[in-house]
């Protein structure tokens, strides 16, 4: 019973730390931003004009699962139209919630349109964290601050109701980086970090001319076993480290920074892009607190207490 | 079945945000317990399909460079062949709207299983994409169109592509007129001694 009451009271203690409402709506902004980067960055509808032969392996689960019916590009343009409305309203911090709620429920149906013929999980994409995130925000107060029109506050208005949400959206920023930990020591063990599997993978990023744009340093690497080895050992522990960043404010000092560079040197030695990247920015203090709302050093587990 | 699944565990995910919404207006209560219902829902749902490593988009598995990698290497090249019978790469950016990294896979996989008359037709639409891609690089305009609205700044694909129709003087004088589906395989090690190492499989050709 003693158990199940702490437990409880540590559950109450992580996600309802109050939280300032200027982070919650940075968040808001974030991801909406992004969300409209990949948008304006893809012509997604166009992909539901693909020739039929492309389509014949789509099971009608994953049909009915996403709403993709082929052959119908003009109403995907029109659905596309209101993702960028209402993520821009959203982004202004205009009818926030409600265009929170209508541009996550679009994503959910336009980012599988994508890639649906081959896969329907478009993972890799960008728009992920997005529908998660935008569908947790329309949830709570995202436009008590940084938005066009209404009245002017300080930002530094804080409570639970602006905690539970951040909170959720930086842990499904955090599972990018947990899961894929989780991947490969499920797949290959400790072993995934040796370096023989670390230079394979390197000469699989950098010998096909048709992905490798930066060639030189993967394949330097690539010949360095000790670097491979560091190479390893380091990209596992980042990858299940970095939920750390959840409750200890101290390690995002470290940990966000290392994440950016390791999404570089991921860039530049393997020729991989994560398009969740500029997302880790739900993770900065973005503006002044108001006294008694900054969790100390261990993080929102001790906020209350 | 997965697909059928992962539907239901993100309709799960709207019935708990739904609550959550109701609450707020006093329509069920108490409000913290719809919250913490939604919470614990979105944290059993994500760390199910984390944990378990089988993807319920958009709860997914994030499976970025997950096992070894494989020794030996498979891939697919779609080369364009002119007037003159000269073969030539293809710029990545010639398939938009579709991702090089999903219709490399597709080709893969999928395309070797169409009935013959498909895959022509699904050659022909891509000699037709390749052909006008060619034309508008080589006008000037650039090779693919999704950097319209945001220019250099446009989002890449998850794979970095190199762009070789980037200057018109690059980008192949003379009309295509048929088009190469090759399979490429090589080992790795192998090649990193000699690059030149690869062994190809044409799998289709079509002709205009």
């Amino acid at each position: 019973m003693r158990i199940l009451e702490r437990a409880r009271a540590a559950w109450d203690r992580f996600w309802f730390a109050p939280e300032t409402a200027r982070n919650l709506a940075a968040a808001r902004i974030v991801l909406a931003a992004h969300a409209l980067w990949i948008l304006l960055s893809r012509d997604i509808p166009a992909l539901s004009a693909l020739p039929a032969e492309f389509w014949t392996e789509v099971p009608a689960s994953a049909r009915w699962r996403f709403l993709i019916w082929e052959g119908h590009p003009s109403v995907e343009a029109a659905l596309q139209a209101a993702a960028v409305i209402a993520l821009v309203l959203a982004l202004l911090g205009v009818a926030a919630r409600a265009c929170c709620l209508l541009a996550a429920l679009l994503l959910y149906h336009l980012a599988p349109l994508e890639t649906l013929f081959f896969t329907p999980s478009p993972w890799a994409k960008g728009l992920t964290l997005p529908v998660l995130g935008l569908l947790t925000l329309s949830l709570a107060p995202c436009a008590d601050v940084l938005r066009v029109g209404g009245a002017r506050t300080t930002g530094a208005a804080s409570g639970p109701e602006h905690g539970w949400p951040l909170r959720l959206v930086q842990l499904f920023a955090c599972q990018p980086y947990l899961f894929s930990g989780i991947a490969k020591l499920r797949s290959a063990g400790l072993g995934w970090a040796s370096p023989e599997n670390m230079r394979a993978w390197l000469l699989l990023a950098n010998q096909d001319d048709q992905l490798a744009v930066f060639r030189a340093p993967g394949l330097w690497l690539a010949d360095r076993p000790a670097l491979c080895a560091a190479m390893g050992i380091l990209g596992l522990a980042m990858d299940l480290a970095f939920i750390l960043v959840l409750f200890s404010r101290r390690s995002r000092v470290v940990l966000i920074p290392a994440a950016v560079l390791f999404h570089a040197a991921i860039l530049v030695t393997q020729n991989y892009a994560f398009l969740s990247a500029p997302l880790l920015l739900v993770f900065v203090d973005w503006g002044p607190r108001a006294r008694g709302t900054r969790p100390p050093d261990d993080g929102p587990a001790r906020a209350r207490a | 079945m997965l697909n059928v699944a992962s539907g239901l565990c993100f309709l799960g995910f709207l019935v708990a945000a739904a609550l959550v919404g109701l609450s707020e207006r006093g329509l069920v209560a108490p409000r913290r317990r719809f919250v913490n219902l939604f919470l614990g829902y979105a944290v059993l749902a994500s760390f199910t399909a984390g944990l378990s490593q089988r993807d319920a988009w958009p709860f997914s598995k994030w499976p970025m460079a997950g096992g070894r990698a494989e020794a030996e290497y498979s891939a697919i090249r779609i080369v364009a062949v002119d007037e003159d019978g000269v073969e030539h790469g293809i710029d990545y950016r010639a398939w938009q709207p579709m991702a090089f990294d999903e219709l490399m896979p597709w080709m893969h996989r999928t395309f070797p299983r169409l009935p013959r008359l498909s895959q022509d037709r699904v050659a022909a639409y891509l000699l037709e994409k390749a052909e006008a891609a060619r034309r508008q690089a080589r006008s000037g305009d650039g090779a693919g169109y999704l950097h319209r609205y945001l220019g250099p700044l446009a989002a890449p694909e998850f794979d970095l592509h190199p762009r070789p129709w980037s200057s018109p003087e690059a980008v192949p004088s003379r009309p295509f007129v048929s088009l190469r589906v090759y399979r490429e395989t090589w080992n790795q090690e192998e090649r990193r001694r000699d690059p030149a190492r690869a062994s190809r499989l044409l799998l289709h050709e079509h002709r205009r």
